[in-house]
């Protein structure tokens, strides 16, 4: 977890003034941001315009921030809960055919992942992850990737333990089925 | 619950101390438990290894700065649509104060013209049409029968003697002036608990 003494002090001096102090923030937490959003979503351009999606909103809600929570732990809910609207925006849209369904897959040129290999590995987890329903694929990334106790991960989505052990179980299940043959 | 149910719940150290510890001696004695568990293990092995961080550097050195620059552009949207806000209530209001301003100006006696616009004799037309003229004279008929009535009953004259008072003075000179303080106080009293209309 991030130093939550830094966090309050770049808080207190951004909401007295100092717009540096959002920098700082942002330098911090962009990329556990974009990340989570990439495994989300699945690819880059969305995962970009999420990052862009929860900068604003911190930016607009930092000065009411009362530290009730870690600042980690409030970014993650943020990310979170933008990431699973963000998807199912983009779901309505393919529906409707406002958008076409290969759009959110071109990674090609606009990826920030420049090695040929780690790029076919990502495209080929996010291409698995895809292939789990949102909620499920939210806990098994915070609990396998981002390695969140269950306390944690329920503080961030707001579910019950129980009903995020049986998501993981569930998401652990059908991955293993897709990936035991490769 | 079976073994890749158990599997999963090992891994994820969710069984309880009893569980477990069953759990382990079971793999000991099963040869295709371990082969199950390992497999598991592989799959996690993979996944983890297909994730990736190796991005641009630079795309996160820039992500504040082109940050910024989006909203300072939101910024200037939003002081943009405040100011088109702004404009269009003042046209409103404007428009609405007018209408008011305009209308107090402005009588409209029917057909568009300002009262003020008419000439004297084209405003006589318009009393004699709207019958006001007339509304006046009958006002004074009934004010006059009211007052020779008292000023027969007060002084005992005949309705001739009063009218030629009346018309001797041509005007000129009112009932008044013949009665005394306390006559005058008692034609007052009776005019004003008279019932006129």
């Amino acid at each position: 977890m991030p130093d939550t003494n830094n966090d309050f002090e770049l808080v207190r001096s951004f909401v007295s003034g100092n717009e540096s102090s959002f920098n700082k923030i942002a330098l911090k937490y962009q990329e556990k941001i974009y990340w989570h959003a990439r495994k989300m979503a699945g690819n880059h351009l969305d995962a970009d315009e999420i990052l862009q999606e929860v900068l604003l909103v911190l930016y607009g809600k930092l000065k009411n921030f009362r530290f009730k929570s870690s600042l980690y732990t409030w970014i993650y809910r943020i990310t979170a809960t933008r990431s699973i609207n963000f998807i199912k925006r983009k779901k309505v849209r393919q529906f409707f055919s406002l958008e076409d369904k290969e759009t959110g897959s071109l990674t090609g040129g606009n990826d920030i992942i420049k090695n040929l290999e780690d790029k076919e590995k990502l495209k080929r987890l996010e291409s698995v992850l895809q292939e789990i329903p949102v909620k499920q694929r939210e806990v098994f990334i915070m609990r396998n990737f981002e390695e969140l106790s269950y306390e944690e991960i329920a503080e961030i989505t707001g579910r019950s333990i129980g009903g995020l052990k049986s998501n993981y179980f569930h998401a652990v299940k059908k991955i293993y089925e897709l990936m035991k043959d490769e | 619950m079976n073994n890749k149910d158990k599997i999963i719940l090992y891994m994820d150290n969710q069984l309880s101390p009893e569980e477990k510890q069953k759990f382990e001696e079971d793999l000991q004695n099963s040869p295709e438990l371990q082969h199950e568990l390992e497999n598991y293990k592989e799959v996690f092995q993979k996944i983890n290894l297909m994730n990736v961080h190796s991005a641009d550097e630079s795309y996160f050195v820039n992500n504040v700065p082109a940050f910024r620059e989006k909203l300072e552009k939101k910024r200037k949207i939003y002081l943009y649509k405040r100011l088109i806000y702004a404009s269009s209530a003042a046209v409103i209001i404007i428009f609405v104060l007018s209408l008011f301003l305009f209308k107090n100006v402005e009588t409209v006696p029917g057909e568009g013209e300002s009262l003020t616009s008419l000439s004297d004799e084209q405003i006589n037309n318009l009393a004699e049409n709207y019958n006001v003229l007339e509304a006046d004279t009958s006002l004074s008929a009934i004010a006059d029968s009211v007052w020779d009535e008292l000023i027969v009953d007060e002084f005992n004259f005949s309705y001739e003697n009063a009218d030629s008072i009346l018309h001797s003075f041509n005007g000129s000179i009112s009932y008044a002036d013949y009665l005394n303080e306390e006559e005058a106080s008692l034609v007052y009293d009776r005019l004003i608990n008279k019932e006129f209309f």
